[in-house]
């Protein structure tokens, strides 16, 4: 029961990571496709 | 996947409402954009082209570095600058960076603390700023975003006049830039001021962002 109840607390920290890094993928590549932008000119 | 969506409820609502934003903001500022084209006897753009133009770029960038500047200078403040009575700032006798044992570092990090809060050296001097970190260097990633577009788009208007254009340095120097930046930034800072100053007589029942409904006005630092 232990074993299962640390199973679903890191499948639930993995779903925290993937919010946090599809914000920083968002940002991040919002920031380098305007750069391009804004260099290409 | 109900689970997932329950847990992270605030921010999908926010990216969604982001997303959606941003692809309306895209269509509108087209249609003004080939309005003003119109005007001057000039192609209209394709909604492509206007994405990956300077006008939307410019336009994007420049309230993006606003809304991290603020919360940048609001995270940053809010270590040593208190509000008495407002549910924005900490307590006033916890004003600065606080003990190790208020911040859990170190001995005092409980066992699943994040690994960098436990060694007390220079990976929790990093880590314990990292939010910081973080949001100056996307501040100051979007501002220079903002005057790589703003100065594309300056040249391209000066082109249409048949006026010179300038470098990138001298641009940074203009009216133009910063007038640009400031009316991002000052809409920020009275906003954040606003929030400072409602919170300690004004309540939203049920929000952190509020005091509990029934707190004293002078009660600072409590979330509702």
């Amino acid at each position: 029961l232990h074993r299962g109840d640390e199973r679903v607390s890191e499948a639930r920290e993995r779903l925290m990571r993937t919010m946090f890094l599809i914000y920083a993928v968002v940002i991040a590549g919002g920031i380098v496709c305007f750069l391009i932008v804004g260099v290409q000119g | 996947m109900r689970r997932f969506a329950f847990e992270n409820g605030l921010s999908l609502f926010f990216l969604t409402i982001f997303l959606g934003t941003l692809v309306a903001q895209s269509f509108a500022g087209q249609h003004a954009y080939n309005a003003e084209q119109g005007e001057h006897g000039a192609d209209p753009a394709s909604w492509w082209e206007y994405v990956t133009s300077a006008h939307f770029g410019g336009a994007v960038m420049e309230n993006w570095q606003s809304e991290f500047l603020q919360f940048t200078l609001f995270i940053g403040a809010t270590i040593w600058l208190v509000q008495k009575g407002s549910n924005e700032s900490k307590r006033l006798e916890d004003e600065g960076g606080e003990t190790l044992e208020q911040q859990r570092i170190g001995s005092y990090a409980p066992k699943r603390a994040p690994a960098w809060a436990k060694p007390n050296d220079w990976r929790t001097r990093i880590y314990e700023n990292s939010l910081l970190i973080v949001m100056t260097t996307i501040f100051f990633a979007t501002w220079l975003a903002q005057s790589l577009n703003n100065w594309r788009q300056f040249n391209e208007d000066q082109r249409e006049h048949d006026s010179a254009t300038i470098s990138w340095g001298s641009y940074l120097v203009n009216a133009d830039f910063w007038e640009r930046t400031l009316q991002n930034w000052q809409s920020e800072f009275l906003a954040v001021g606003t929030m400072a100053v409602f919170t300690i007589y004004l309540r939203q029942r049920g929000s952190p962002e509020s005091k509990p409904v029934g707190a004293p006005h002078d009660e600072t630092g409590s979330s509702g």
